[in-house]
């Protein structure tokens, strides 16, 4: 396995905004990438940046271990926000454009539509498709010339529950055939059905990178259910290793470490004098990593 | 840049504000003409149609032509405008296309239509005028014709600068209008008159002028050449502060400075 591509230090600044910040990652073939941050972390930052949209204030990468203005057009297949295309022009006119930008056959059009459900819309006007279509549109570009790699920023936006599984289905497919993907989304359920690496993005910080498995057993989720509140809360004020969630009346979401015994942490509960009603440990789920990262 | 200017193409032919555009220029130019050539205004016996006449003809058609520029202009500022619009610009990104590529095949379109508008014109000209009566000296004073391409990049370039700087066609069709008619006038008046002939604007106008029709009523007259000149220097007819040729010069130059500029802010932009 070899790196496709490589962030060293890359840095973006607007003005005095700081939207990206010495951001350093590298992704392997197979990998599939979820980038993840709330709005306003830097993810399409980071994407244009990468995608020669945008130019960094400082820092380099390398896809393929080559300069990104040598690297065939063919081999990356891009999705950068929403979709761009000429809204008077038939969908089959704007895949020609796509195909002469890659310097590739207008037959490598059909595929790549066929692939998104829209063979019927070919000659049909681009500005009367649904917000759906066009998603798929931008999908079916970006999968024009069957690239190596394919970044895709926001893939579900404006799809259907039908269209969002027919999406995660073709990642899924893609990667299976060799295809590295990597994926900003908010959806952070798609992310943990679909990528096998994580890195998540606040305020233009990497906080995490890795994969899923990996960062979601870094740590354990307790739900306990208890009769006095405030003794709780005295309790986790005075212990800096336990971090509340979620609190719902009575009922908190805590995350402990992954070490953490059940039995051990009741003893400890009891010994402070709180009354548990009812407690659960479990593995982390993507949401609560996410939660926990991006509230520090 | 073939598959750039292909693509470039691909979207210029498929809009159909492209062809309204390019049709009312083409209806308007041959209107203007047929009418100034069937116009038998008479002028102390001379009548106003010699002015299509040889050797006048080239020159008056690019005058003629001249006018409609403004349309030519503004359909240059929609087209290159809706690909920030339409962000059809970050698609080229992102399918291949490097800015370089982009830019260029830009400036292709902008070449492709001057050189089809000096086409469309000669033709016009060669049918609604009385031109082709005779073989004879048929393209005496067609350099007028060119300089009425250079005037056309020359609006076009201006066009380029400001809509890669706004990237927003309202914007730029305003700033752009209010340019020629308002604030290059007023820049204008605070220059010495040296300095106020040498501005864009009045450079690229007056490389087609209006055509020097006292002069040639003189001629008709057989009136001393001397007389002639001084009369239509009085009458503030003939423009004096610069020469055709350096107009032409400072024109080309100006082009290429604001094609240079627009290059840079192009490149140097995100999208």
């Amino acid at each position: 396995m070899h790196a496709l591509l490589s962030i060293n230090n890359l840095t973006k600044n607007y003005g005095t905004t700081e939207a990206l910040c010495n951001f350093t990652l590298e992704v392997v073939e197979g990998q599939v990438l979820g980038i993840l941050g709330p709005n306003g972390s830097g993810k399409t930052t980071l994407l244009s940046i990468l995608l020669g949209l945008r130019y960094p204030t400082s820092g380099h990468f390398t896809w393929f271990n080559t300069p990104p203005n040598h690297v065939p057009t063919t081999r990356i297949g891009a999705l950068i926000e929403v979709p761009t295309f000429s809204p008077y022009l038939s969908l089959y006119d704007n895949m020609r454009i796509s195909a002469l930008a890659k310097n590739i056959s207008y037959n490598e059009i059909f595929p790549a539509v066929e692939r998104v459900g829209l063979t019927p819309n070919l000659k049909a006007k681009v500005a009367t498709f649904s917000l759906g279509m066009k998603q798929r549109m931008a999908i079916a570009q970006a999968l024009l010339g069957n690239p190596k790699i394919i970044v895709l920023d926001e893939p579900t936006n404006g799809l259907d529950p039908e269209g969002i599984v027919e999406v995660r289905n073709l990642i899924k497919e893609l990667n299976a055939a060799g295809t590295t993907i990597i994926v900003a989304s908010h959806n952070l359920d798609e992310v943990q059905r679909t990528c096998t690496h994580v890195a998540i993005l606040k305020k233009g910080h990497l906080q995490a990178f890795g994969e899923v498995n990996e960062l979601l057993t870094s740590a354990k989720v307790a739900i306990v259910e208890v009769r006095n509140p405030e003794s709780l809360i005295d309790f986790l004020n005075s212990n800096s290793s336990i971090e509340v969630i979620e609190r719902m009346g009575n009922s908190f979401k805590l995350l402990v470490s992954k070490s953490e015994q059940q039995v051990t942490l009741i003893n400890d509960f009891q010994n402070h004098g709180i009354v548990v009603n009812s407690f659960e440990i479990r593995n982390l789920n993507l949401e609560e990593l996410f939660i926990k990262l991006v509230r520090k | 840049m073939a598959r750039a200017v292909k693509a470039e193409l691909i979207k210029t032919l498929g809009y159909a504000t492209f062809w309204v555009l390019i049709s009312l220029h083409a209806i308007l130019f041959l209107l203007v003409l047929t009418i100034a050539n069937k116009a038998t205004l008479n002028f102390n016996g001379v009548e106003s149609n010699i002015l299509l006449s040889k050797p006048y003809t080239w020159g008056t058609v690019a005058w003629l032509a001249s006018w409609f520029n403004l349309i030519l202009a503004l359909l240059f500022i929609i087209l290159c405008g809706n690909d920030f619009l339409f962000g059809t610009y970050r698609r080229g990104l992102l399918d291949g296309f490097s800015r370089n590529q982009l830019f260029k095949a830009k400036l292709s379109l902008l070449l492709l239509i001057a050189i089809y508008v000096v086409v469309l014109i000669t033709l016009i000209a060669l049918f609604a005028t009385p031109v082709l009566n005779s073989w004879e000296n048929l393209f005496t004073g067609y350099g007028y014709i060119l300089v009425l391409f250079i005037q056309m990049l020359g609006y076009f370039s201006i066009a380029l600068l400001i809509i890669v700087l706004t990237r927003n066609i309202a914007l730029t069709i305003i700033v752009y209008l209010l340019y020629f008619a308002l604030i290059e006038p007023i820049i204008r008046l605070f220059l010495p008159d040296s300095a106020a002939q040498l501005m864009p604007v009045k450079i690229i106008s007056n490389l087609t002028p209006m055509p020097d029709f006292l002069g040639i009523m003189a001629k008709h007259f057989n009136v001393n050449d001397q007389l002639d000149a001084s009369t239509l220097n009085t009458l503030d007819v003939i423009n004096n502060g610069t020469s055709l040729t350096q107009n032409i010069v400072v024109a080309c130059l100006y082009i290429a400075a604001f094609t240079v500029l627009s290059y840079f802010v192009f490149k140097s932009k995100d999208f």
